[in-house]
């Protein structure tokens, strides 16, 4: 891990009118951090995620991402152009629902090659080269890169969407829900790719679940959410094995758990 | 015209091309990078007349429907059709001139004239080849209609 973090938020909130989105969220990620921001339904957690991705304009509050060059800049502040480029270089953003992050018309090679010719590649050969390698990765058979995605199954659509992020090399990834929506075999196959990948390009990541499990099994630290809060956060083992907050020991009681 | 951001969607409908076909098969709407930044299709203009629209010195207009906007072009701007390097952007080649006008160099469709297998290329632009026509031009299939009369 370098000295400083990549990530640095101060004070954020959100609000959709009278209604809290988000409220006082200040964190820091490190590089090589994977973060888990867990929380029951309308705690607040897409909206977080949401801010800190830029796909929404916080209220109030700053953050901060410490570019490529070694300057932090304040996202809020980046122009359109530079911010999409961002976007689709260095960050990757994997939905809940493959179809939102998958153009689920064109190629499964097309899909992961998009972003490769986003960033300037010019040679169909090693874009398809590439695009090949990364099916591989995530255990997509190699002739399948010409079908779309919509003959995928949802298993495999989401690990097409995670191929489809990860091949620029981002240095940050944001997933809300990655398994939410698959079957519990699925889930378990997904998340040990998921952890494999993450710990092989020392990714940073920002994970939302409302599973602790998830959240155990890939990340080294947690926030624990409430009503548009923080209420508690630290290390993924110290807050799942002793839980300071009364509101977590009831989550991690399970008696919150979906 | 799309500013950056649809420009790697522009290049994703050529690598489905050559997936699909082995060769990049689009003969129309072909998308141009114009100025270095833009990225735009420019129908009804064929494939073939790309390369005449890199620095023009018309001022070009395109139709972008479904903004329901008008795109201009200005006179003297660099226009480049979006390719690959290792399937470079080319234009049809066609053995003979237009049959009807004689018209070389221009983008010809092939028209089936009977079910025996004849067929003729002629300009795509019928009113430059009806143009044509009116002053005098006449490609090898109108020299033997009116020798044959
Ligand atoms: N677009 C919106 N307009 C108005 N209110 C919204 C909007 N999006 C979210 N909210 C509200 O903000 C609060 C936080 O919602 P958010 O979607 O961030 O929760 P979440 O933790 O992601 O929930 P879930 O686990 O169900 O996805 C909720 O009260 C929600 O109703
Ligand atoms: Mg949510
Ligand atoms: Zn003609």
């Amino acid at each position: 891990m370098s000295a400083v973090p990549l990530l640095k938020v101060n004070d954020v909130s959100k609000f959709y009118g009278s209604r809290t989105g988000c409220r006082n969220v200040s964190f820091e990620l490190w590089p090589g951090e994977v973060l888990a921001i867990v929380g029951e339904s309308g705690s607040g957690k897409t909206t977080l995620l949401s801010c800190l991705s830029t796909r929404l304009m916080p209220s109030s509050g700053i953050v901060e991402y410490h570019m490529r060059d070694g300057q932090y800049r304040d996202l809020a502040r980046m122009g359109e152009a530079e911010r999409r480029f961002l976007m689709r270089t260095d960050w990757g953003f994997v939905h809940q629902n493959p179809a939102d992050g998958l153009r689920m018309t064109v190629s499964a090679g097309a899909n992961v090659g998009e972003r490769l010719m986003a960033v300037g590649d010019r040679h169909y050969g090693n874009i398809r080269a590439t695009a090949a390698d990364w099916l591989r990765r995530v255990e997509i058979e190699e002739d399948r890169i010409d079908d779309q995605p919509r003959a995928f199954s949802g298993g495999m659509r989401q690990r097409l969407q995670i191929a489809r992020n990860l091949v620029t090399s981002p240095r940050l990834v944001f997933m809300d829900e990655p398994t939410g929506g698959l079957d519990v075999s699925v889930q378990a196959r997904l998340l040990d790719l998921v952890r494999g990948l993450v710990h092989d390009l020392g990714l940073s990541a920002i994970i939302v679940t409302h599973d602790l499990a998830v959240a155990r099994l890939l990340s080294h630290r947690m926030m624990v959410m409430k009503d548009g809060l923080v209420i508690e956060q630290g290390l993924t083992d110290r807050v799942l094995d002793d839980p300071r907050e009364p509101y977590t020991q009831l989550l991690v009681s399970s008696i919150l758990q979906v | 015209m799309h500013a950056l951001e649809e420009y790697g969607l522009m290049h994703v409908k050529l690598y489905e091309d050559i997936a699909r076909n082995g060769h990049i098969a689009t003969t129309y709407a072909y998308p141009v990078k114009v100025e270095g930044r833009y990225v735009m299709d420019p129908s009804p203009t064929p494939k073939f007349d790309n390369p005449k629209m890199h620095m023009s010195e018309a001022l070009q207009l395109f139709g972008a429907g479904r903004e329901k906007r008008i795109y201009a072009v200005p006179p003297y701007t660099e226009v480049v059709s979006l390719d690959f390097e290792d399937h470079p952007f080319e234009i049809q080649h066609f053995d003979k001139p237009c049959a009807l006008c004689g018209a070389e160099h221009v983008y010809l469709d092939e028209v089936v004239l009977d079910d025996k297998g004849g067929r003729m290329f002629v300009c795509s632009d019928t009113d430059h080849c009806e143009d044509r026509r009116e002053h005098g031009h006449a490609g090898h299939l109108l020299a033997q209609q009116e020798a044959a009369e």
